[in-house]
């Protein structure tokens, strides 16, 4: 598989202001990731609320320029591209169906929004492709005139998702497309991306804090821990054979439909350290069950290997002097 | 869009603006505001045609008749005459004309300055987005009557004067309102959505955000109309707002002050007809923030 999407060590900082005569801090959102997107797989992003998930989406989108590092598009660094070029070929579908749908337009005029500021077609042929993507996302055509407060959360993300794909695009990047949801509407959701996926030959990055809806979908997992992807590795082996302290904890934290086993200990002691604050060293370090002497001081390098990559002291080979 | 037999109208339409206009006519106040503010409105259009008298003609034979309720009123001039014989009915009712006129010009001139000023500090925040509210200190740090009062002064009183000075001191309002609901929209994940599509900033300000926001405009567009009102009968009551011979109510009113002791009338007329438009238009533009609030809060 080749790689379509490619991020540089991509790093997105934010100023943050403390009150007046307090001078600013820099919260370092994303920090330093390097990852590639694979023609047609299924790339999962998982971490905690404030692991800079959403930041990464919106840079991967073209929304928020990186402080530093670069995106690559085949090759092509999306900053050439344009907000339309991008638009193309790179689409988003957000996490709350209730914020990401114009309370003014119909559903029509909202899926068809892209096919006219791109310039495709007559208002006729436009209405013509509209109504067919509404079909494709399973909503009937009686939908088309209706007005987003009329339709529920599942209707209203079909809409969204119709909206991104109405253009063809190649990469989908999907940001907790689920979780605003129902349980009983999520799986609808995900059957229908992932049938859409098959049919359009998609790439999805997909961002979820949901670790069971991960494992059923995603080709590739990477695990995000204050900015950094701390573990990358294919779905089965990182389910299987977790490397990273992290990533153990976040799978032993998941729910068991057991009752009697009462809410798992993930371990993990204190609560998510203080992003404008972040601990030296490996910034899991605190709170790592399998800590090193080395950790608190050395941050450790990424690991490659034929299984993906890890960023850990524990499967590093001697630490790199900082 | 052309009619092909794909777009059924929606079923749900009727019921939504049923449900609109019952909500519509629960608001007593906005239906009694606008409810006079149309009738106001009618009469200023028709003014040619309700007026019985022309409002300049002056018969000096006949000054401070008294309106038709005194004994010595009569029909023929049913709200009397002012100290110079003019008919006070008519110039009462061109009257509405000029409040109207200015209420509207100056809201369309504050309006365009404050809302293009409020969207561009609301959206693009940052260094823009501190110009404006610099401006907006500034500008709020000068009394608006100080300052037309003394323009009018150094260039002298018209009617456009008046309303260019009101016009381009008035936009405050429009600009703190509007920058803060742009503010609200502008995180909206639909404005990333169109961002992502590709749209173009102006497309995304003017098509996703700004109808959005439209309903605070109104109640603001309002609001400053009937204030607007108010400063140009008080300019035209100092005597440095819209000049004689023109019937303004303020000026009707200063003129009628000299004699107030003796024909009340003159100076109760174009007072209450004043009052009773401010009193419209802001029953209308609460009535108006009533209704659609709900709507801003969900």
């Amino acid at each position: 598989m080749t790689a379509l999407i490619e991020a540089h060590d991509l790093t997105r900082s934010f100023e943050v202001s403390r009150g007046m005569f307090k001078g600013k801090r820099t919260l370092h959102a994303v920090n330093g990731i390097s990852l590639d997107i694979r023609q047609g797989e299924v790339l999962a992003i998982v971490g905690e609320s404030g692991c800079g998930k959403s930041t990464l989406a919106r840079m991967l989108l073209g929304l928020l320029p990186p402080s530093a590092g670069a995106i690559t598009l085949e090759g092509q660094d999306i900053r050439s591209l344009g907000r339309k070029g991008m638009a193309r070929r790179v689409q988003p579908v957000f996490q709350d169906p209730y914020s990401s749908l114009n309370p003014r337009r119909t559903i029509a005029s909202i899926v068809a929004l892209p096919l006219e500021v791109h310039g495709i077609g007559t208002a006729a042929e436009r209405r013509k492709m509209t109504i067919e993507m509404l079909d494709k996302v399973g909503l009937p055509q009686r939908f088309a005139d209706r007005y987003p407060r009329e339709l529920s959360g599942g209707q209203r993300q079909r809409v969204a998702i119709a909206r991104a794909l109405v253009m063809k695009p190649e990469v989908v990047v999907c940001d907790e497309p689920t979780s605003a949801l129902d349980v009983s509407v999520q799986s609808q959701i995900l059957n229908l991306l992932m049938d859409l996926r098959r049919e359009l030959n998609l790439t999805y990055v997909f961002i979820s804090h949901n670790l069971a809806v991960v494992e059923h979908i995603a080709t590739r997992v990477a695990v995000m821990y204050l900015g950094r992807v701390v573990e990358l590795a294919e779905t089965e082996a990182l389910f299987k054979a977790p490397r990273h302290p992290y990533t153990k904890a976040l799978l032993a934290s998941v729910l068991t439909p057991e009752p009697g086993l009462g809410i798992p200990d993930t371990g993990l002691g204190i609560a998510f350290p203080d992003p404008l604050n972040p601990p030296s060293g490996c910034p899991f370090h605190p709170r790592c069950p399998e800590r090193l002497p080395q950790c608190g001081s050395v941050v450790p390098q990424i690991l490659r290997d034929e299984n993906g990559a890890v960023a850990c002291h524990l499967h590093g080979q001697a630490p790199a002097p900082h | 869009m052309t009619s092909e037999p794909l777009s059924l109208p929606a079923a749900a339409e009727p019921t939504a603006f049923s449900r609109l206009m019952r909500r519509v006519l629960g608001q007593k106040a906005f239906v009694i505001g606008v409810g006079i503010l149309a009738v106001i409105v009618l009469i200023a259009l028709l003014a040619p045609v309700l007026a019985p008298h022309d409002p300049y003609l002056q018969n000096l034979s006949a000054r401070n008749v008294p309106p038709f309720w005194y004994a010595k009123g009569s029909w023929v001039h049913p709200l009397g005459t002012d100290q110079l014989g003019r008919d006070y009915l008519s110039r009462v009712i061109y009257g509405a004309r000029i409040s109207l006129l200015i209420g509207i010009s100056v809201v369309i001139i504050s309006g365009l300055i404050g809302t293009t000023l409020g969207l561009a500090a609301g959206y693009f925040g940052g260094k823009v987005d501190m110009l404006v509210t610099f401006l907006v200190t500034t500008r709020l740090s000068m009394p608006v009557i100080l300052v037309a009062l003394a323009v009018v002064a150094m260039i002298g009183g018209s009617l456009w004067i008046v309303i260019l000075v009101l016009g381009f001191l008035k936009w405050d309002r429009f600009a703190v309102v509007m920058r803060s609901a742009t503010q609200q929209v502008r995180s909206l994940d639909y404005v990333a959505a169109a961002e992502a599509a590709g749209a173009s900033t102006t497309r995304i300000v003017l098509r996703e955000v700004l109808p959005n926001i439209a309903p605070h405009l109104i109640v603001v567009a309002t609001l400053e109309a009937a204030s607007a009102i108010l400063l140009e009968a008080a300019l035209s009551f100092l005597g440095l707002g819209v000049q004689p011979p023109l019937p303004s109510w303020g000026l009707m009113i200063s003129e009628a002050k000299a004699y107030m002791f003796f024909s009340f009338w003159l100076i109760a007329i174009p007072g209450t007809a004043l009052a009773l438009l401010i009193f419209a238009i802001n029953l209308a533009g609460d009535g108006l923030r009533d209704i659609i609030a709900p709507e801003g809060r969900s």
